[in-house]
């Protein structure tokens, strides 16, 4: 515990490195100003300005008028396909992402090329899921099997990570379509290589042997259009992208290398010495040299870019490294650790170009490792290294703490409201897993409900593997709800965020016989506890209580870009990523602060606060 | 008959090493033992103590409390207490609650509803903290009074990682919360003070060896001490605080040695070979609020990661050390035992070793009933010299007496030392079977210290009492504020001419005592002439067997240097310690031999890296080497050629 360590920053810097991973492919919105992309039998599909679904009433949705959002109002019991709606675009390999809107106890579903179904349910509270659930893959069916047995191949997703309904979801599918040979026999199947739901990955390489139920065609076909069920009852769609990996992806050609020995720096003049080996190889790949350590070594070779357009590099090498194409920098010199990523983009033309490619390093206690990455155009991600080049990142065995029981951990937990925002780390977190697989952080230092989530509890590793930074991190879908007091005085122009002047003090907490806490506080002259529970399986209920308030104590339940009235006593916020719900449907709440920046507000005169926070 | 033969082969198995009679080992005294854990039960112990019922109460880097009933039975009950706390590293009993430091906060654990587990977890008081990761919180320690004490760790710098930093109030300071939950800076000027200690009522600290403290030291903490690193002067200035040392009065006596290369990039303070060295001693005689340790403990020796300190309480139950004090090393594994007196109003004492071969690092230890100690240890991130990742284990004395110094105490003259049994009259009497040699360690902003001024004391005479139990070794120069290193190497007992278990003492010379000089008529001053043993390092005797197999071919003249043998060098890396941290082909503290060995480094890089070692070359070890310049030219070579020859 006394001294400093350096291999813990490694850790994190790598921590940070995986958020970098993610590349952007060209991407294509589809226009939701009228129907013209899509093709529909029914006038159930419409162009509208917004929704919201209530959250009591099965199958509710209520449009206003406008454009940008496309909304399925279906009454229920009416079936068949004239009411789907398909694009009129056919694709084979695509990215699609997507927001989607459930009504109470809606069900539709997204048909990859018309055939393979990804499952859209109103799926929120249900404890675990299967595949018929929100994210599922749906099943196949075989109607010459026996009553029971007809329905297979329907994968559930890893976790249920539904929102509630009329709430913005989102989900982004990468599939990959079925291939065929030249007599149009199917030589493999479609893949989803993965699918996101609401931030989570809940799928990863699942294959499909044939169309699901329900298909277009009942066959696989190699292009098809997207199709949106619409038989099941009522939804809204916005914000819908899609990327197609049609074209063929760049080639690296005609590699040769020249190696380098004896701890040169990364400046040295390589053109004024003679290379200690030189040499041709198929891909790039550090195990061309002799040494693993003071070695400098530079490759060239050919790119071929198949279609004019951005392409996207991503490079892991130990050291000092650049890559230049044509002779320009498009990763510049610079020196980064074993399991750092640099990502950069550049503008090609089609056809040929000159790839320079160089690598120096002398940390002997650093593993050489070299992988470069690329996509483009029209293609997915492709190595350009032997695969055996990028195993000297190293990894670590997750250290996961699962909630079976009321679970209670504390540590520091980074915080960010938004993107936009400063990362902050909050030293006294705690953070409350249940077996609904609902949970939530707070700040002992405020009284806040900082964030909560669906799925499971929580990533130990950064807290218990080696010395550990003394964090943890949410595994499940996150809302972030925010990081100030939760109580205040009324009448000041702004909220205060910290504990200024409040008097605040911690007092720590007090299980139940279920092990769920209360918190306990004093600020502003009261004490004041805590108790958050979860209800149904769907959502948080908190009941604050406070002794003797001040007459002038308010409390903020919400803050953020917008806070809308949905019904008596619910209220979205943040363009509907969650609800707060007062107990108390007749107390009017304040909506105060200018769009972009708004916060509900409720005087708490009476001693008690009683909400839900639905999400 | 049967079991002749097996003790005559036994003997004949250790023929190498056998002398004329071997002595008493620690593990001839005190054994450890490992208590049976349910398996699954991650104890990365941070906090250990003994409830009124003897139940064992401890907490865990994981943030767990565990309440171990009769753990010294076959069978002991483990009862999870307390879960979900933010990496305790201390607990403490008072009054029907457990009491632990996290982080952030000093935390009261009741079980209210009588279920056995704590389902109240009531904040004492929290306080501030950045989020950088080495910002432990260490405690508490119950005062007389029943009020705590904390101690907590300072953050690192982004850039300058080695350079401790206290980003919020409280950071390298050891603090006071009162019994109705009042904060109260005590006393600043600690690194890592994972050790804090209450004995007798008064407090105590121990530091680990870092940038500003040249080794581990054992402290007593005052209200509005200093002890030595700056970092925590950030804060002496604010309204309730005590120390009335500032920062600018710190640094107008000591260069902070912050320095950027031509790129911009700062430069790691290194140990500068030659300098004129500045000593924490001098800073006390400008401000008297500089606390000097009651002990420095020899870096690698005795402990690489001081930890806690425990008074033995036992009444004789764990051996003849009542009232003496033990303090654990989580980097070496191993327990010290801790002679204090006080001269001149300041503590001062001596550290010896006492028991070694814990299975991972010692963080805590507490006295059971019976008087044994429990031992509680982790590893995890900062690397231990046993290389299980946590544990729990139980010192026992076996009721037999070893042959030890019982006490060194400080003389206007030299020092008296008095031991466990009489001592034999004739080794006692002669000066070759001692040695003393004197060192500082410098104050200063690199990581830790050599030995700075190292120096033979002559000793002058000797005068064992009537009773053969104590000596008077009678020096001419001894030094004030430095340590002594004390060393016995040929007294023998009376009884059974056993040498000492632990021949060396390490007493660190703050003061010395006022009083009568013994007379040179009364001296003995005798000299046998028989070298003296491993103070001085010959390597082994090369053993050869009778038929003459294993006998070394004797260097060709003319030959390039051979390398030597694991035999010829084993005596040099005792001798300068760098076993303590490294094994031939096992990671230990620092990296094996054998992977030295691969970096093919050449025998004069090798050399070079003794003096001015590279931790950043070795990220994955937790503990940075320091800096060897008291290894000679020519021992270096020589294991420079040892390690290279390793390389296959």
């Amino acid at each position: 515990m006394s001294k400093t360590n350096r291999s813990l920053f490694q850790l994190i810097a790598s921590g940070v490195a995986a958020f970098a991973m993610h590349t952007a492919y060209a991407q294509q919105p589809i226009p939701l100003n009228d129907l013209s992309a899509f093709t529909t039998k029914s006038s159930d599909w419409k162009i509208v300005g917004n929704a919201s679904a209530d959250l009591t009433k099965e199958n509710a949705l209520v449009t206003s008028p406008g454009k940008g959002v496309l909304a399925c109002l279906h009454e229920k019991g009416k079936y068949g396909s004239d009411y789907e709606l398909i694009s009129n675009f056919k694709h084979g390999d695509l990215d699609i992402e997507l927001d989607f809107m459930m009504s109470k106890g809606s069900n539709s579903g997204i048909y990859l090329q018309g055939n393979y179904e990804v499952q859209l349910f109103d799926s929120w509270g249900k404890k675990g899921a299967k595949y018929n659930d929100c994210g599922g893959i749906y099943e196949r069916w075989n109607d010459s099997k026996p009553e029971g047995e007809k329905g297979y191949e329907g994968y559930a997703p890893r976790f249920n990570v539904a929102k509630a309904p009329g709430l913005w979801q989102h989900i982004k599918i990468s599939y990959q379509a079925p291939r065929f040979d030249a007599s149009g026999k199917k030589i493999a199947n479609a893949v989803f290589l993965s699918i996101v739901l609401n931030g989570v990955t809940i799928h990863e390489n699942v294959e499909v042997s044939g169309p699901t139920r329900g298909s277009l065609t009942a066959e696989d076909v190699p292009m098809g259009p997207i199709r949106i069920q619409g038989d099941h009852g009522s939804l809204a769609i916005r914000n819908i992208v899609v990327n197609n990996f049609d074209k063929k992806p760049a080639t690296l050609s005609e590699l040769t290398y020249k190696t380098y020995y004896g701890g040169l720096s990364e400046t040295e003049d390589l053109s004024k010495l003679t290379p200690a080996e030189t040499g041709k190889s198929e891909s790039l790949n550090w195990e061309i040299l002799k040494e693993n350590n003071n070695y400098s070594f530079v490759y060239n070779g050919r790119l071929n870019a198949a279609s004019e357009g951005e392409y996207t590099f991503r490079l892991q090498a130990s050291g000092n490294a650049y890559l230049k194409i044509d002779g320009k920098d498009v990763i510049k010199p610079e020196w980064k650790s074993n399991n750092e990523f640099r990502v950069a983009k550049v503008n090609l033309t089609a056809g040929d170009h000159k790839l320079e490619f160089f690598n120096n390093k002398r940390d002997g206690w650093m593993r050489p490792v070299l992988g470069l990455w690329v996509s483009g155009p029209g293609f997915r991600e492709i190595a350009f290294h032997s695969k055996s080049s990028a195993m000297g990142g190293g990894s670590t065995d997750p250290i996961l703490i699962q909630a079976a029981t009321n679970t209670i951990t504390r540590s520091f937990m980074d915080f960010r409201k938004d993107e936009k925002a400063k990362r902050t780390r909050v030293v006294h977190a705690v953070s409350v897993g249940s077996p609904a697989s609902l949970h939530y952080t707070y700040d002992l230092d405020k009284g806040a409900i900082l964030q909560v989530w669906r799925g499971e509890f929580l990533d130990a590793t950064p807290m218990w593997h080696d010395r550990g930074d003394g964090s943890s991190r949410p595994r499940g879908s996150v809302t972030l709800l925010g990081d100030d007091m939760f109580l205040g005085k009324s009448g000041k122009s702004k909220w205060e965020a910290d504990t200024t002047g409040s008097g605040y003090r911690p007092k720590g907490y007090v299980l139940d016989d279920s092990d769920v806490p209360t918190f306990q506080y004093q600020a502003f002259g009261s004490s004041i506890t805590d108790y958050v529970s979860v209800v149904n399986n769907q959502y948080f209920e908190r009941i604050v209580k406070v002794n003797n308030p001040a007459k002038d104590l308010v409390a903020r339940l919400a803050d953020g870009a917008s806070i809308e009235k949905i019904s008596e006593g619910l209220y979205a916020v943040d363009d509907k990523s969650y609800y707060i719900q007062l107990a108390d449907k007749k107390l009017k709440p304040e909506i105060r602060g200018a769009k972009g920046e708004q916060e509900l507000i409720v005087p708490v005169t009476n001693g008690e606060v009683k909400y839900s926070i639905l999400f | 008959m049967k079991k002749l033969a097996h003790i005559a082969f036994a003997l004949l198995a250790s023929l190498s090493t056998l002398k004329a009679q071997e002595s008493p080992k620690e593990e001839d005294f005190y054994k450890i033992v490992t208590p049976p854990i349910p398996e699954g039960i991650i104890l990365e112990v941070g906090g250990l103590t003994t409830m009124p019922n003897g139940s064992l109460a401890i907490s865990t880097r994981r943030g767990e409390v565990w309440i171990v009933d009769n753990p010294t039975s076959r069978a002991p009950y483990f009862r999870k207490f307390a879960t979900g706390l933010h990496e305790i590293l201390g607990l403490a009993y008072k009054e029907g609650a457990l009491y632990c430091a996290q982080r952030g906060e000093l935390t009261k654990l009741v079980d209210k509803n009588g279920d056995g587990k704590a389902d109240v977890y009531e904040t004492v008081y929290a306080w501030p903290l950045s989020g950088h990761y080495h910002e432990y919180s260490f405690g508490p320690k119950l005062a007389p009074d029943g009020s705590f004490f904390v101690s907590g760790n300072v953050a690192f710098g982004d850039e300058e990682w080695w350079r401790g930093e206290s980003r919020v109030p409280g950071r390298g300071w050891i603090f006071h919360i009162t019994n109705d939950g009042k904060y109260e800076p005590w006393a600043t000027g600690v690194r890592s003070p994972a050790g804090i200690s209450m004995l007798n009522g008064e407090l105590f600290y121990t530091d680990n060896q870092g940038d500003w403290m040249g080794t581990g030291g054992i402290f007593q903490v005052k209200k509005g001490g200093f002890m030595g690193h700056p970092a925590g002067l950030k804060w002496a200035g604010l309204p309730n605080s005590p120390v009335k040392l500032t920062e600018k009065q710190f640094f107008a006596e000591r260069d902070n040695r912050q320095h950027r290369n031509e790129q911009g990039r700062a430069i790691k303070p290194e140990n500068t070979l030659g300098e004129e060295p500045q000593f924490l001693y001098q800073l006390k005689q400008k401000y008297d609020m500089v606390q000097l340790p009651a002990v420095w403990l020899p870096y690698g020796v005795h402990g690489v990661s001081t930890a806690e300190l425990i008074l033995d309480d036992t009444k004789g139950n764990f051996g003849p050390f009542t009232g003496q004090v033990f303090v654990g090393d989580q980097g070496q594994s191993n327990i010290m035992r801790i002679v204090l007196e006080k001269v001149k109003g300041e503590y001062q004492g001596a550290s010896i070793g006492f028991r070694s071969g814990f299975q991972s690092g010692v963080l805590r230890m507490a006295f059971d009933k019976d008087g044994s100690m429990f031992v509680g240890e982790t590893n995890r991130g900062w690397g231990s010299a046993g290389d299980a990742n946590q544990g729990l284990q139980r010192l026992v004395w076996n009721g037999k007496m070893p042959f030890e110094m019982y006490t060194v105490k400080a003389q206007p003259d030299g020092f008296e030392i008095e031991f466990t049994m009489p001592v034999d009259r004739k080794s006692a009497e002669d000066l070759d079977s001692y040695k003393v040699v004197s060192y500082l360690y410098k104050h200063y902003p690199v990581y830790g210290s050599p030995q700075i001024n190292l120096e033979d004391v002559k000793i002058t005479g000797v005068k064992v009492s009537d009773d053969n139990k104590k000596v008077r070794i009678v020096l001419d120069g001894m030094k004030q504020y430095y340590v002594h290193k004390i060393s016995l190497e040929g007294v023998r007992s009376a009884s059974n001419s056993w040498s000492l278990v632990h021949p060396d003492a390490y007493y660190t010379l703050n003061n010395i005592p006022d009083g009568e000089r013994l007379k040179v008529s009364d001296l003995k001053t005798t000299r046998s002439g028989k070298a003296q043993a491993s103070v001085s390092a010959e390597p082994a005797k090369e053993h050869v067997s009778p038929d003459g197999k294993g006998k070394a071919t004797p260097a060709k003249a003319g030959a390039a240097a051979k390398a030597p043998t694991w035999e010829e060098v084993k005596p040099l890396l005792a001798k300068n310690t760098c076993l303590a941290c490294h094994a031939p082909d096992k990671k230990v503290v620092g990296p094996s031999y054998a992977d030295v060995a691969k970096r093919k480094y050449s025998n004069e890089k090798i050399v070079e890296l003794i003096y001015a070692p590279k931790p950043e070359n070795w990220p994955d070890y937790a503990t940075p080497m320091a800096p060897m310049p008291q290894v000679s030219k020519a021992d270096a070579a020589k294991i420079a050629a040892w390690i290279n020859s390793l390389a296959k």
